[in-house]
């Protein structure tokens, strides 16, 4: 089933805590959308707002075009999986996953067929009659899903499902998670605050930031086009070079650097660049070019991590491993800014400029 | 060193059966014997109390410093148990006050110990404390005063009368035993269950009681004894007239006939034993808290 959900000006308020403030997104049926943001930033509240658990102070929530605020969580057929995945430890792997049909009160018999049908989903057949205890976390989170899928949901929310997860596990129930949307199609809500989550598992990515949304889109605009200073940041690009913007051009301290036309923002910007598209090594009289001085080399294991200073202003850009071997503490190298990916931000608030994304 | 580390990471093939005890199995060993240790000590403790009642119930004639009586008799039993007698009526109005009063009781202490366990909030601690105050002052100094009031409101001799009277001391017990119990309690299961379709009612019923089932059991208990073990608010209420066993029991006692007296103490206390050991056992099967991560 595939079900549309409409985020109306959503707002939630804990007396003098705000952690929702004015919400709005349209999550696309049938895909996967991320709620990325960091710690405390109120996207589990949102998930909790769209599953029925809490109640907007102030918006509208609707499925499929109608508001859902009066239909009490039971009825919204939106189960959430949460991060801890909460199996009833009084009940069997397979009771667990029956749950919702025994609430629902289908006939034994096709409960167990049904609970048999998702435990062999989530690959877990074997384990049917064991207790949670006995399962390892990442075999917990298996049947958590396999419990929230049984009752055909309209709609699967998951509350950060990977970050109780070591990394092998993380990726196996990645896969699961692509493989259970490809296979039934549904929409699915994720929370994450880890990017790289996001990246991998979602269609449509929400930024949220202080409870508001920063920025909507597929997960490269985050990369390529950042809204503000503080995605390019959340995103790890360490390149901010202030400057003031007419028309294409930014006068820079390294410079007039020519940025891409569709840039949002002018006069007072900060011109950004993925570190991954800076090049070295430029010939002299190329736009965008100019001498740096390198401060640091890292070996990051698959490439290398390269640090300049030129005319007060830090530079970063990552390069293959292979091509490393020349620079040195200390080098000059001229390296070029390819103007079709320099991106101008809007000059910030000198607000704390350090998300914390988990890497 | 990294060899090592690493050797030691490599599964070690299960220890034979036939291997010696290792030093684990032996800790485990001595570990039970010292629970063993300790049940002998509280059945003791619970038991031996017993046994000069149950030598003085059949005993006839038996006087200081004789060790065991000289005589023995079934009188005294014949007279406790007979069909006519009043204890079958005083056991018959003891397990009625006690089991409605540990129902209301615990009719009250689910929502306040649900509060009380689960949120925070400006005053909590005030709240415990006046939860509380009913143990604090002594029963007698309440009951004169509201047996005035409960002889205008025709509750004065009546089995309500008790029952309410009961719940002063019974009801505190099992708010804070419960209170106990949803502290350590993970109300996202709830929102859990549903979101996964269940109703409120099955959301309690599957979710919520057997997660607390422990703690209702002990608070339960708890109040059941409070009530069972009442005799001044029972007799300044209930003015002769609900004739509980410790009404009789203290009436008889007064009486000086030891051999009834001790009969009739084993009566009023073999139905708690019994209790308390079914009550235990539940609480051990039970013993799975739905506690968060």
């Amino acid at each position: 089933m595939m079900t549309r959900v409409d985020l109306v000006g959503v707002t939630k308020h804990f007396g003098s805590v705000h952690p929702v403030e004015d919400f709005s997104l349209s999550i696309q049926p049938g895909r996967v959308t991320a709620l990325l943001g960091p710690s405390g930033s109120g996207k589990t509240t949102l998930l909790k707002m769209i599953a029925g658990v809490l109640r907007p102070t102030s918006g509208d929530i609707r499925f499929d075009g109608e508001s859902v605020l009066d239909l009490p969580a039971p009825e919204r057929d939106a189960p959430m999986v949460f991060h801890n995945a909460l199996l009833f430890p009084h009940l069997t792997v397979e009771d667990n996953v029956g749950f919702g049909l025994r609430v629902r009160k289908t006939r034994p018999a096709e409960r167990s067929r049904r609970v048999a049908e998702m435990l062999q989903l989530v690959g877990l057949q074997d384990l049917g009659t064991r207790r949670p205890k006995q399962l390892s976390g990442g075999q917990q989170q298996r049947v958590a899903l396999a419990r929230a899928l049984v009752v055909s949901p309209k709609l699967l929310l998951l509350d950060e499902p990977l970050a109780n997860l070591d990394p092998d596990l993380r990726s196996e129930m990645r896969e699961l998670l692509l493989n259970v949307q490809r296979s039934i199609g549904l929409t699915m809500v994720l929370v994450t605050h880890d990017q790289e989550d996001a990246i991998v598992i979602a269609d449509q990515v929400a930024l949220i930031r202080d409870g508001t949304l920063v920025q909507e889109g597929v997960a490269r605009e985050f990369f390529e086009r950042p809204a503000s200073a503080w995605v390019a940041m959340f995103f790890g690009a360490g390149n901010l070079i202030p400057g003031e913007r007419t028309n294409n051009e930014v006068v820079t301290p390294l410079g007039r650097l020519r940025v891409i036309s569709e840039s949002p923002a002018f006069g007072p910007v900060l011109v950004t660049i993925r570190p991954e598209a800076v090049v070295l090594d430029a010939v002299e009289g190329q736009p965008n070019s100019f001498q740096t001085r390198v401060i640091a080399a890292e070996f990051r294991g698959t490439h290398i991590r390269m640090q300049f200073t030129a005319a007060g202003v830090d530079l970063e850009a990552t390069i293959p491993v292979d091509e490393a071997k020349s620079y040195a503490v200390g080098d000059t190298v001229r390296i070029t800014l390819p103007p079709e990916k320099l991106w101008s931000l809007p000059a910030e608030e000198k607000r704390p400029l350090r998300p914390s994304p988990r890497t | 060193m990294t060899a090592t580390q690493r050797m030691d990471r490599v599964p070690s093939p299960s220890p034979s059966p036939s291997s010696s005890p290792t030093p684990s199995r032996r800790r485990r060993h001595r570990e039970r014997a010292g629970s063993r240790l300790a049940a002998v000590l509280i059945v003791a403790i619970i038991v031996l109390p017993l046994v000069p009642l149950v030598i003085n119930s059949f005993a006839r004639g038996y006087v200081f410093p004789q060790l065991v009586p000289a005589e023995w008799s079934t009188r005294a039993w014949s007279i406790v148990l007979a069909t006519d007698g009043g204890t079958w009526r005083a056991l018959g109005w003891s397990m009625v006050v006690a089991t409605t009063v540990t129902a209301l009781a615990l009719l009250v202490a689910l929502p306040a110990g649900r509060v009380l366990g689960l949120r925070s909030f400006r005053g909590k601690r005030v709240l415990e404390f006046l939860v509380l105050t009913p143990l604090l002052v002594p029963a007698v100094a309440v009951a004169i005063g509201l047996d005035i009031t409960f002889i205008r409101l025709g509750l004065s001799g009546t089995f309500w009368g008790v029952v309410l009277v009961h719940l002063i001391p019974a009801a505190p017990y099992a708010v804070l035993i419960l209170a106990g119990a949803f502290a350590n309690y993970d109300a996202d299961f709830e929102a859990q269950a549903r979101t996964l379709g269940a109703s409120p009612l099955s959301v309690f019923r599957h979710v919520t009681l057997p997660a607390i089932m422990p703690g209702l059991i002990v608070a339960g208990f708890i109040a059941f004894i409070v009530s069972w073990s009442q005799y001044v608010l029972t007799l300044q209420i209930g003015g002769g007239k609900v004739l509980t066993l410790p009404v009789l029991l203290v009436s008889t006692a007064s009486g000086g006939d030891m051999a009834i007296t001790g009969a009739l103490t084993i009566v009023y206390a073999l139905p708690v034993v019994v209790l308390l050991v079914v009550a235990s056992r539940h609480v051990a099967r039970a013993g799975w808290g739905m506690t968060g991560t």
